[in-house]
């Protein structure tokens, strides 16, 4: 048995006799062979048999950089390096007489097109989307931002996986330590197989159990580019759409690029109806409970006696009516995320008129619990953010419970541990409910009114308060 | 352990705490009215009721030794909880106000679920005729009074006023109260406002005024509402025609003589002419005669109105919380006895500024 | 405790610590002490509040607290929050939850005051923010009641009586509780924040408009027989207010009152917290874990009419003691000695 065989041998061990895995002696110069192994599932093989031609051209006229092509390399032989390189879907060629390998980076990209994400539409601007690709993606961005101070810097995650992924951010408008920090973070990765975005972004937020997202995801190279500008990190794998942003802020959930895409006035108004939409949502549900179980005067007259006559004949507590209705109703939701779209519209009938009417009339609910709970509903929906507005459906819970118990009083204590947890919640160390936490009066109308130009807002960095004269406010509260 | 937990918590969230009162289990009271006197008082409760889909007012009677004693003896006659925090209306018989109003009033005041801001008015006799007469007219008794008592706020004969504005003015010996009164028409069956009683301090004077009376006290007070029509018959070169004119601006000034007890008020009134059939507005000598009748008439019937209001120690106008405020040296602390003692005369000035869009 | 302040924070501070708990009660002594020159006098105690504030300022650095002093303010403030604890729960149970048993509340209350303390101090600082807009609400609706006022209540004006106005001025201090918290936040300011007379003036102008409105409204609505009996005036304006949409706006503003009170308490055992803890030091949370169960069981035994009477009719002097009187001597004594405050790093 010769070396070649002997190699090749090896190789089909190396990679457990993987049916894609294709090795093949060929005939290298004068008389000698040499082994060609890819995967065959990764190689775009049309391309690779071009570029082979062109070096088997090149390779009799001795030239002496016979090898060097765009997309080819020279190495010396070394079986790791190999696997790797097969494993990236690289075409490899050893040559076991003077032990190199020359590597032919064809691979066969699967990709699909950039077309704007589904969960994120908009009205008007750039219907692109991220892919599932990082070049792709980078390209994209790289569309958006031709300037060498956009730094991308790549890492690997999962042992097992190795997944490649990567890191943006805008030289000279981040801060320094809002590079550090990612960057210690990423160094903490302790990931074995790394499959989901999910357990990126579990790794990098500052408090896993808190019901709110510190980290934006996004599908658009616009909201990604958008936050590049702000000085934030954005963080990209190959293997999901989804980049993610940090440091963030409650509020910029909240914001959409159709904010910016249409005229200021008509922006700043749907800023104010989202964030109004928060409020609904998260405390409608609970304040009808209060109002019907513990405090059923501050209703005037008329609208208290069609109350009553709602809800007189209900045999279940305010609470437990509700809890049915929204059970319901996170039911149809997640059943007409699976359902393919033709029939995911039957749902939405046999949820919404069947059963929400049957359950009027059958009296186990009231008319109103339905208004408010379908109104509940429609508000959640508004978030620009699908990971804000899962949390916002489901915060409604303890605040009904907790309106239940103590009427009004009860929203009361929900409201400040609310507060007090979203004040203490931090992005990458860096205050989350920005402009109130450090408080900045000057910056707060932001919040509510996109501004007429676009100029980047600075995210604060540390909980006390900035100390440059920019941001330095009024005087009395 | 999570078992212990979830059990706790269903029993929690089954069981409902403290303070809480389901509204499906109250029986929300609208209209509320008293009779009798102190020891043996009557309470007419009216609520409504659903019945497959038809609300009907329900009453209940219930007698007792104090006002709270009849709500809670009432309640025993409900079976659901009988609530008073949707009250909208309060009538009190007018032979129970002969009593001070304020003990009446108290458990209004003192429990933090019932409402201030309702409607009260005194009723002609017993309160449950004009109870009962709800059933047939509304399916809301409260709302039934109060929207009676409101358009006729608005027509300038009940003065504008709530139960914490009448608590309010019961606690000041500078001014007294009048209080909406309820007449029924026995013919056509129906509630029919009939002018307001008179209090002086916390009890009833025994006077009422008649919806006229009561709208040039409201002139007086400088409370001219929505709608304020002033008609007379004039005489018109030998005939009577009807003259109806509506206030447009009432302007007053109190100017008070310390040492002769005077007060004479200046009244400058304009005025637009709503009905005059003549038609003669535009000649000079016809639009100066009505300007000039009418403030004569008007005098005439301020003058009265001052005069009962003297006669019964009733300080409606306020007069005495302007003294106390402006010449605190002349206000007595018994100034109802001082009130009826001041000469006070009103001088009225009327202008027409608009006849309508006829000339 | 290691934390700054910008102005407006600094400010904001202030505002809650002397509005919280007591706005919508302290007409009542005030008036039915002072008579119809009740406003007058307020705005007097406002003026001597502001030449307070202003002395405070300009001497802040002397105020050093020696151990003793320390514990006797940090017994002083924990008594105060224990009593306006247990008169927080006694409005709310005549207002809103008569039934609810006031363990639970309090309960409630001190375990918000946990939470929110055992996080950083800007924590605290900052959560008064959110409840801007509500009392704005507050005076919006509040507003709702002008046409019902009598504006010659304010009159007459009588200075004859000597021992009225001295009670209606020491009354006034009810509103200015705490203003000694000036001194202890002061320190904590950005160093390169200078205050003068102007930021405290248009601070003072705030607080002022706010609580003026206050007490004449209360003067206006109710006549001086009616107010003795009415211990919470401002809720009760508004419960004689009706809105189209909702017919008891009381029952809405015990509870904004409420959680502006909440964020009071968090504030003053904040306080306690930077004074036992010191400058620069991190604090142990057993110690603030510790302190709130006392809190948690002290105002248990004042939630009783009798007692709420007798603190409502005898804390102002022990406030005029330790808001002005006593701060003003230690500030004396340290300039006397030539010994100043350490400080901020």
């Amino acid at each position: 048995m010769n070396k070649v065989e002997l190699m090749m041998k090896s190789l089909q061990k190396a990679f457990n006799q993987s049916s894609d895995f294709t090795v093949r002696q060929v005939d290298w110069r004068e008389g000698t062979s040499a082994i060609l192994c890819f995967y065959s599932s990764l190689v775009d093989a049309k391309e690779a048999q071009k570029l082979l031609d062109t070096i088997y051209a090149r390779l009799d006229t001795n030239k002496p950089f016979w090898s060097e092509t765009i997309m080819t390399t020279l190495k010396a032989f070394s079986l790791p390096q190999a696997i790797e390189h097969i494993c990236n879907g690289e075409t490899l060629i050893i040559i076991p007489d003077t032990g190199e390998m020359l590597s032919l980076t064809i691979v066969n990209r699967v990709h699909r097109n950039p077309d704007e994400p589904n969960n994120e539409h908009v009205l008007r601007g750039s219907h692109e989307g991220l892919v599932e690709s990082v070049e792709t993606n980078l390209a994209l961005l790289r569309k958006r931002i031709h300037n060498p101070s956009l730094v991308v810097k790549s890492f690997s995650i999962g042992k097992e996986t190795n997944t490649k992924a990567y890191y943006l951010y805008i030289d000279r408008v981040i801060k320094a330590e809002t590079l550090a920090e990612i960057e210690k973070r990423i160094d903490a990765i302790n990931i074995d197989y790394f499959y989901s975005v999910g357990q990126l972004s579990d790794e990098l937020e500052d408090s896993v159990w808190s019901p709110f997202p510190q980290l934006l995801n996004t599908e658009r190279p616009d909201r990604v580019v958008a936050n590049l500008v702000e000085g934030k990190v954005v963080l990209i794998t190959n293997i999901s759409p989804t980049a993610l942003i940090a440091p963030v802020t409650f509020f910029s959930f909240y914001q959409s690029p159709d904010d910016y895409n249409g005229r200021v006035l008509v922006g700043s108004f749907y800023r104010i109806v989202r964030l109004m939409s928060f409020i609904a949502a998260v405390f409608l549900p609970a304040f009808y409970i209060a109002i019907i179980s513990f405090h059923f005067e501050v209703l005037p007259l008329e609208l208290s006696n069609q109350v009553k006559n709602d809800v007189n004949e209900i045999p279940y507590r305010p609470l437990i009516e509700a809890l049915i209705l929204e059970i319901i109703m996170e039911l149809i939701r997640e059943s007409s995320i699976r359902l393919p779209q033709s029939v995911g519209q039957t749902i939405g009938i046999v949820g919404g008129l069947v059963i929400g009417d049957a359950i009027v009339s059958a009296g186990l609910v009231s008319n109103l619990m339905v208004i408010v709970v379908a109104l509940t509903a429609i508000s959640s929906y508004v978030v620009p953010s699908v990971e804000l507005n899962t949390s916002i459906r489901m915060l409604r819970f303890p605040f009904m419970v907790l309106a239940s118990l103590f009427g009004f009083f009860g929203i009361v204590i929900g409201v400040v541990v609310l507060l007090i947890h979203l004040i203490n919640l931090s992005s990458l160390k860096q205050p989350y409910f920005s402009p109130i936490v450090p408080f900045q009066p000057k910056e707060i109308y932001k919040v509510f009114v996109r501004g007429p130009f676009f100029k980047p807002t600075v995210q604060v960095t540390s909980f006390s308060s900035p100390k440059d004269d920019s941001v330095k406010n009024g005087d009395t509260p | 352990m999570y078992r212990k937990a979830i059990i706790v918590l269903l029993v929690v969230l089954l069981a409902g705490c403290w303070d809480e009162r389901l509204y499906k289990n109250s029986s929300v009271v609208s209209l509320a009215g008293i009779e009798g006197t102190m020891g043996e008082y009557k309470g007419y409760y009216a609520y409504p009721k659903t019945l497959d889909k038809q609300s009907q007012i329900m009453l209940i009677e219930a007698e007792g030794i104090s006002p709270r004693d009849v709500r809670n003896n009432a309640d025993l006659k409900v079976e659901q909880t009988l609530d008073l925090s949707e009250l909208a209306t309060l009538l009190i018989s007018i032979d129970t106000v002969k009593e001070p109003l304020y003990d009446l009033l108290d458990i209004y005041f003192r429990d933090p679920q019932n409402p201030i801001s309702i409607k009260v008015a005194v009723t002609e006799g017993s309160v449950k005729p004009f109870i009962e007469l709800t059933k047939e007219v509304t399916d809301n008794a409260g709302g039934y009074y109060e929207r009676f008592i409101e358009s006729t706020e608005k027509n300038t004969i009940y003065p504008k006023l709530n139960l914490q504005m009448i608590g309010s003015t019961l606690f000041d010996n500078a001014k007294d109260i009048a209080i909406p009164y309820i007449k029924m028409d026995e013919e056509e069956h129906s509630a029919e406002a009939a002018g307001v009683a008179l209090f002086s301090g916390q009890v009833f004077t025994g006077k009422i005024l008649d919806p006229k009376q009561s709208f040039y006290m409201l002139l007086l007070m400088d409370k001219a509402n929505q709608h304020a029509r002033i008609q007379y018959m004039l005489k018109l070169n030998n005939e009577d025609v009807p003259v109806t004119g509506e206030v447009i601006h009432l302007k007053r000034k109190w100017i008070i003589n310390e040492e002769m007890k005077k007060i004479t008020m200046d009244f400058k009134i304009d005025v637009e002419i709503e009905e005059f059939s003549k038609n003669h507005l535009y000649k000079e000598e016809t639009f100066k005669t009505i300007e000039e009748m009418f403030q004569q008439k008007i005098q005439a019937d301020f003058e009265e109105v001052i005069k009962i209001l003297q006669e019964q120690e009733s300080d409606t106008l306020g007069i005495g919380r302007y003294i106390r405020a402006y010449h605190p040296k002349f206000f007595e602390e018994d100034w109802r006895e001082q009130f009826a003692s001041l000469t006070i005369e009103p001088k009225v000035k009327v202008t027409i500024i608009r006849t309508g869009i006829l000339r | 405790m290691n934390f700054s302040l910008s102005k407006g924070q600094f400010f904001l501070l202030l505002f809650f610590i002397e509005t919280g708990i007591i706005y919508i009660s302290f007409q009542t002594p005030l008036i039915s002490e002072s008579k119809n020159k009740a406003w007058v006098l307020f705005i007097v105690a406002t003026i001597l509040h502001y030449l307070v504030l202003l002395f405070f300022e300009r001497y802040y650095r002397y105020f050093y607290l020696n151990t003793f002093f320390q514990w006797v303010y940090k017994v002083y403030w924990f008594l105060m929050i224990a009593t306006f604890l247990a008169y927080m729960v006694y409005v709310l149970a005549s207002w809103v939850l008569p039934q609810t048993p006031e363990w639970i509340i309090i309960l409630f209350i001190v375990a918000l005051s946990l939470y929110g303390n055992i996080s950083r101090p800007e924590t605290v600082i900052n959560i008064g923010v959110m409840f801007i807009p509500l009392i704005f609400i507050f005076i919006i609706f509040l507003m709702l009641a002008v046409p019902d006022l009598t504006w010659t209540n304010l009159l007459p004006l009588e200075f004859n009586n000597s021992k009225e106005i001295i009670q209606g001025l020491i009354r006034s201090v009810f509103a200015f509780m705490g203003a000694e918290m000036y001194l202890i936040y002061r320190p904590f300011l950005q160093k390169e924040l200078t205050l003068n007379y102007k930021p405290i003036l248009i601070y003072q102008l705030v607080i002022f408009v706010f609580y003026l409105i206050s007490v004449m409204f209360s003067q206006m609505f109710f006549t001086i027989e009616e107010i003795k009996l009415v211990p919470e005036p401002i809720i009760y304006i508004l419960k004689s207010q009706e809105v189209t949409f909702v017919k008891r706006l009381d029952i809405f503003f015990v509870y904004i009152w409420l959680s502006w009170s909440i964020i009071t308490v968090l504030i003053f055992n904040l306080t306690i917290r930077v004074v036992h803890f010191g400058i620069g030091k991190k604090g142990s949370k057993k110690a603030i874990v510790f302190y709130h169960i006392l809190l948690a069981i002290i105002p248990l035994f004042f939630v009783k009419f009798k007692v709420i009477e007798t603190m409502k009719n005898s804390f102002h002097y022990i406030i005029l003691i330790f808001t002005f009187l006593l701060p003003i001597l230690i500030i004396l004594w340290n300039k006397w000695r030539g010994k100043t405050c350490i400080e901020k790093q």
